[in-house]
C-alpha cells in the first residue's frame, strides 16, 4: 500500500520524463492511454458492439478511465457509481495488413470485468467475468493482463472496432477503470524490419522453459555450497505437492531408463516456496500460483566424474541430465561468473543461452558463480519463479546442468534464496567457501549483514586455512568494495585487510551494473602485488556508466570499466589467472592475466 | 600591538552587523543546512547518483524492455496457458545496446540538482538577505530530498529501506525550518508601518503561529528520525553492527557481538526513548543530549570507515544539529518571553 502510494507520486513526478524517452508505438496496434468513446449513461444502445454503429453522439476520454481513488486511473469522471454497473467503449483503430499481425494479443488494465468485442465479434472476457452475464468478482486494476489472443482473421485491413464493455461488481463499489491496448508479435518478415537479431534468437530460447504445471519437475538447478568433488545438491520445483520426490543418478547413462539407474535418492527437503505478504494479500487472480521446492542432496560422489541423473516427482520424471564434480586433482579449470540478473527479462534470456552455449563449447567450465540479486524483490515469490523458469536455460543442449556458486545480493532478502538454494532455512548463513583442488578456493561473503563480528571470524579463520593449499584464492561478495558506481560499504574497512594480508588473488563483485577491472590494489594504492578487484554485474539489468575519475578505475593505469550485458569468464591454470568479460555478441571486453604470486 | 588578522576591519562591529542580520538560532541552522547540502551534493556530482536518478534510469530500462508485459507473457508460458510465440512481439531491440543517453540525460538532472545543492548551501550562508530566491531554492530542496526517499524505498533493496523517509525527517525539516526562519524574518524587516525598508534587527519578536510551526516542526522531524534510526538499532541493523564494531577499534576497543547487540539495543531504546520525550517535554537537557548523540552517530561514518566519507557525515548534519538549532531557538525564545523559561523549568510542553 505504502509502496503503492510513493510509486503514484514518484510516477507522477517522472511521467513527464518518461513520456518524452518512452516509445510505446512499437509492437502496438491499439496503445495504452487512448481516447475512447464511452457511453456512461447506464442505457445500453441497441447494436452498440457492430463496426458500423455510429457512437459519434459518445462523449470523448482519455484512458485509463474510471472513478475512485486508484491511482492508475488518469480520468476519473465516471459517473456509474450508485448508478449502473456497466459502462460502454469504443475505439477505432486501423491496421494496414491483417496477415502481418498473426499473433496480436488485447490487454487491459480493468476493474472489475470486462466483455470486449472486436469488429462485433466478441474476442474475450476477463477471467472474472468468466460464466456471468454481469456482477463479475472482484478485481482490482494496476497492471495489464492478457485477456484474449486475436486471430488475424478477425482483424480488417483499415478501420478496425474495438467494444468493451466494463462491468462493475455492484452500484456502491467504491472503484471502477479501463485501459486497454492490442499488442502485436510480428512475424517473422516484419520482425526482420523492426527488429534486432536477438528476437527470434528470443523465440526459439524460450521454447526451452518447461511450464510449471502439475508434477513435472521443472526449474532446476544445481548448487555447490560445499565439497564440489563429493557433494551437490539437486533442487528443482513443482506445481503440485504430491507424491515422492526423488532422484536416479549414474555415472553412465541410461537415457531415462529409472530402473537402470544405480542410486536412487529421495529429496531430503520439500516444502512449498513462501509467498510474500503483498502476494498473500492479492485477488486470487493475481496471486502468483503456489509451487513446491525439493532438494536432492547428493553426498559421496566420485571427483572429476559426469553424473547422469533424472528427477522424479510424484512418479513424472524429467528427461535425463548430466553434470561433473569438481576435481580433486591440480588440474586447469574455468568459470563463468556474473551479477545483477534482477531485472531485463529478455536480456536475461540471452545471457542465459550465452552461459548455455559457452559450458557447450566449453567443456572445461565447471561452475557458474553467481554474485546475487538474482531478483529484484527477493521476497516476491512471483519474480524468483521467473528466474528459476530462465535459470533452466543455462542448462545445455546436451542436457548438462551448469552448477550455481550462489551469494546473496543486497535484493535477495527474505527466506526465498533459501529456499531456492537449499541454505539453512534456520541460520541463513550465506557465507562459505568451497575448494576446487589444490587449483583454486572460492571464498563467499556476505554483504547484507555485518562485516564485523562472526563474518569477519570466519574470513581470518578460512583465508589462512585456504591460502597455503590452493594456487588460486578468490572471494566473491555482492557490494562492491572498490565500487565504480556506488559509494563505499563498511565492509572494506573489515575485508580488505583481511584479503591483504591473506594475498587473495582476485575478489568478483556486483551491485554496480557495469563492468570493471580495477588495478591491482593494495595499501589503497596501486601495487603490482594487490588485488584486482572485477565486476560489477550484467546477467540481465541494465547497464550504468562507471566513474572512471577514481583512480583505481584509470584506463592508463591498466583497469578497464564499461557497459553492457556480459559475462566473466575465469580461466584457472598452473600458469596464470585469466579474466574475460564477454558480451551479449560474443566479443571480448576486457581480457587480463595475472601470474601466481 | 594590534593582534588583529586584519587591522583595519572591526571584528566586533563586523561580527555584530552580522548577527542582527539574524538570530543566532538562524545562524546555526544554516550552517547545518550548508553541511547537509553539500554532503548530498557529492554523490550527485559522481556516478553514484541520487536514489531518484536510479529509479528514474530503473524505470527508462523497464520501459526500454517493456519489462511488465514481457514478465506477464513469460508468466503465460511458465504457466504453460501460452506459447512462445507470446514473447516475439516483445524482444524489439538488441538488448546489449544500452542507451547510453537516456541514462546521461538523467545524470545530467542529477548533477544539476548537485550543482543547485552546493549553490543553495553558499546561499543560505552568504547571501542571508536574497530571501525569496533562497526560500524557493530550499522548498525545492525539501522537497527533492522526500522524493529521494521515496525512490530509496521503491528502489528497496537495502534493510528498512521502508524507513527510508522516516530516517531523513530532519534532512527534509532542515531546509523548511530555514525557509520558515527566513521567510519571517524578511517579513518583518519589511513590514514598517510607513513602507520605508526598516534595518533588519534579528531580535523582533515573531508571533506566536510561526513561532510554533517552526518549534513543532524541528521538535517533530527529530523524534521521527530517531525514532526510526532506534527501531533499526534495536532490530540489530547490520551497518550499525559495523559502525559500532569499526568505531571502538579506533580506540583500542575490541568489542564482541554479544556485547555490540546489546549496545545496540541499549542505544535503540534509548534513541525511541528521546523521540517521545523530546514531543511531550521542553527540556534544555534532552536537547543537549540529541545534540551530542546526533553527532556522535554522524562522526561514527568517518570513525568507522575513515576520512573519505565525509560526506556521510554532512548528510546527517541534521541529526544532532537540528537539536542545537531547537535549543538556541528556545533560548531565542525566551529572550523574548521569560514566562516560557518558567515553563521549561516544570518541565512542561509549550
Amino acid at each position: 500500500m505504502t509502496v503503492n502510494a510513493l510509486s503514484l507520486v514518484v510516477s507522477i513526478l517522472f511521467v513527464g520524463c518518461l513520456s518524452s524517452f518512452a516509445d510505446a508505438s512499437r509492437n502496438v496496434l491499439l496503445q495504452a492511454r487512448s481516447v475512447w468513446h464511452v457511453d456512461d449513461d447506464g442505457k445500453v444502445d441497441q447494436g452498440w458492439q457492430a463496426p458500423d454503429f455510429d457512437h459519434s453522439a459518445w462523449p470523448t476520454k482519455t484512458a485509463p478511465i474510471g472513478y475512485g481513488k486508484d491511482g492508475w486511473l488518469s480520468d476519473r469522471s465516471l459517473t456509474a457509481k450508485n448508478s449502473h454497473t456497466v459502462v460502454y467503449f469504443r475505439k477505432v483503430f486501423t491496421v494496414d495488413d491483417p496477415a502481418k499481425y498473426p499473433h496480436a494479443h488485447l490487454t487491459a488494465n480493468y476493474d472489475d470485468g470486462i466483455i470486449a468485442y472486436l469488429n462485433g465479434e466478441e474476442i474475450g472476457r476477463s477471467s472474472s467475468m468468466t460464466g456471468r452475464k454481469a456482477n463479475p468478482n472482484s478485481h482490482e486494476g494496476g497492471r495489464y493482463e492478457t485477456i484474449a489472443k486475436i486471430q488475424s482473421a478477425k482483424l480488417r485491413k483499415g478501420k478496425n472496432v474495438l467494444a468493451i464493455e466494463l462491468h462493475n461488481r455492484n452500484m456502491g463499489s467504491s472503484d471502477m477503470g479501463l485501459d486497454a491496448s492490442i499488442v502485436v508479435a510480428p512475424t517473422a518478415q516484419a520482425s526482420q524490419k523492426t527488429s534486432q537479431p536477438g528476437a527470434s534468437q528470443h523465440n526459439k530460447i524460450i521454447t526451452r522453459i518447461t511450464p510449471l504445471k502439475g508434477s513435472t519437475p521443472a526449474q532446476w538447478r544445481l548448487s555447490w555450497k560445499e565439497d564440489p568433488a563429493h557433494k551437490a545438491t539437486l533442487s528443482w520445483s513443482t506445481a503440485k505437492p504430491d507424491g515422492e520426490h526423488l532422484i536416479y543418478f549414474d555415472t553412465v547413462s541410461h537415457k531415462g531408463r529409472l530402473d537402470a539407474y544405480a542410486n536412487r535418492l529421495v529429496c531430503q527437503l520439500s516444502g512449498r516456496y513462501r509467498l510474500s505478504d503483498n502476494e498473500l494479500k492479492a485477488p486470487a487472480d493475481r496471486r502468483p500460483p503456489e509451487a513446491y521446492y525439493h532438494h536432492a542432496r547428493m553426498t559421496e560422489l566420485r571427483p572429476n566424474t559426469t553424473y547422469y541423473v533424472v528427477m522424479v516427482s510424484n512418479a513424472v520424471a524429467s528427461r535425463e541430465f548430466h553434470f561433473k564434480t569438481a576435481p580433486i586433482e591440480d588440474v586447469a579449470m574455468s568459470f563463468i561468473h556474473g551479477g545483477d540478473s534482477r531485472s531485463g527479462i529478455t536480456a536475461r534470456t540471452l545471457v542465459n543461452d550465452m552461459i548455455s552455449q559457452h559450458v557447450s563449447k566449453f567443456p572445461e567450465i565447471i561452475a557458474f558463480i553467481h554474485g546475487g540479486d538474482y531478483i529484484g524483490s527477493g521476497r516476491s515469490w512471483g519474480q524468483w519463479r521467473m528466474w528459476l523458469s530462465q535459470n533452466e536455460l543455462i542448462t545445455t543442449p546436451e542436457g548438462r546442468l551448469v552448477p550455481i556458486v550462489p551469494a546473496k545480493g543486497n535484493h535477495d532478502g527474505g527466506i526465498l534464496i533459501a529456499q531456492v538454494f537449499d541454505f539453512d532455512q534456520q541460520k541463513q548463513r550465506y557465507y562459505y567457501d568451497v575448494s576446487f583442488g589444490p587449483q583454486f578456493a572460492l571464498v563467499t561473503l556476505d554483504t547484507n549483514i555485518a562485516g564485523t563480528g562472526a563474518q569477519e571470524s570466519y574470513l581470518k579463520e578460512a583465508l589462512p586455512r585456504l591460502r597455503p593449499d590452493h594456487r588460486w584464492l578468490i572471494t566473491q561478495y555482492h557490494r562492491p568494495l572498490w565500487p565504480a558506481v556506488k559509494g563505499v560499504p563498511s565492509h572494506k574497512r573489515v575485508f580488505v585487510p583481511v584479503f591483504e594480508r591473506h594475498n587473495v588473488d582476485m575478489a568478483l563483485e556486483s551491485d554496480g551494473h557495469c563492468m570493471k577491472r580495477t588495478v591491482r590494489i593494495r595499501n589503497d594504492k596501486a601495487d603490482p602485488t594487490g588485488i584486482v578487484y572485477l565486476g560489477e554485474g550484467g546477467l540481465g539489468v541494465g547497464q550504468r556508466q562507471a566513474d572512471t575519475s577514481r583512480w583505481y578505475l584509470k584506463a592508463d593505469a591498466g583497469a578497464m570499466v564499461g557497459s553492457a550485458h556480459h559475462i566473466v569468464r575465469l580461466d584457472l591454470s598452473e600458469s596464470k589467472l585469466r579474466s574475460r568479460f564477454i558480451q551479449l555478441d560474443g566479443s571480448i571486453a576486457d581480457d587480463y592475466s595475472q601470474s601466481p604470486r | 600591538m594590534d593582534t588583529r588578522v586584519f587591522p583595519f576591519v572591526d571584528h566586533m562591529k563586523l561580527l555584530r552587523s552580522i548577527l542582527e542580520q539574524r538570530p543566532f538560532w538562524l545562524w546555526l541552522l544554516a550552517v547545518v543546512l550548508c553541511l547537509q547540502c553539500l554532503g548530498m551534493a557529492r554523490p550527485l556530482l559522481s556516478k553514484d547518483g541520487s536514489h531518484v536518478y536510479r529509479y528514474a534510469t530503473k524505470q527508462v530500462d523497464l520501459e526500454q524492455s517493456h519489462e511488465a508485459d514481457a514478465a506477464n507473457a513469460l508468466n503465460a508460458l511458465i504457466s504453460g496457458t501460452a506459447d512462445a510465440s507470446i514473447m516475439t512481439g516483445f524482444v524489439d531491440k538488441d538488448p546489449s545496446q544500452v542507451d547510453q543517453r537516456r541514462q546521461e540525460r538523467f545524470w545530467k538532472i542529477d548533477r544539476g540538482i548537485g550543482i543547485f545543492l552546493c549553490l543553495l548551501a553558499c546561499l543560505v550562508i552568504a547571501w542571508p538577505g536574497r530571501s525569496r530566491v533562497t526560500i524557493v531554492g530550499l522548498v525545492f530542496a525539501a522537497v527533492f530530498i522526500v522524493v529521494d526517499a521515496c525512490c530509496a524505498t521503491l528502489i528497496a533493496g537495502k534493510a528498512f529501506s521502508d524507513l527510508s523517509l522516516p530516517s531523513m525527517a530532519t534532512r527534509v525539516a532542515a531546509p523548511l525550518g530555514m525557509a520558515l526562519g527566513i521567510g519571517f524574518t524578511r517579513r518583518q524587516s519589511q513590514g514598517s508601518a510607513d513602507g520605508q525598508r526598516e534595518p533588519r534587527n534579528a531580535w523582533q519578536p515573531w508571533p506566536k503561529g510561526p513561532t510554533r510551526s517552526l518549534d513543532l516542526l524541528l521538535r517533530w522531524s527529530l523524534a521521527i528520525t530517531f525514532c526510526a534510526h532506534g527501531y533499526k538499532a534495536v532490530q540489530g541493523h547490520a551497518p550499525f553492527r559495523d559502525l559500532i564494531s569499526l568505531s571502538s577499534r579506533r580506540i583500542g576497543l575490541s568489542l564482541d557481538e554479544t556485547t555490540i547487540s546489546g549496545l545496540l539495543t541499549v542505544i535503540g531504546w534509548q534513541d525511541i526513548l528521546l523521540a517521545i520525550t523530546i514531543v511531550l517535554l521542553r527540556t534544555r537537557w534532552l536537547l543537549w543530549w540529541l545534540g551530542a548523540w546526533g553527532i556522535i552517530t554522524a562522526f561514527s561514518r568517518m570513525t568507522a570507515m575513515g576520512l573519505g566519507v565525509y560526506d556521510l557525515t554532512m548528510l546527517r548534519a541534521a541529526n544532532g544539529g537540528l537539536a542545537l538549532v531547537l535549543l538556541s531557538f528556545w533560548q531565542w525564545q525566551s529572550l523574548q518571553n521569560p514566562e516560557l523559561n518558567k515553563l521549561e523549568t516544570k518541565g512542561i510542553t509549550q
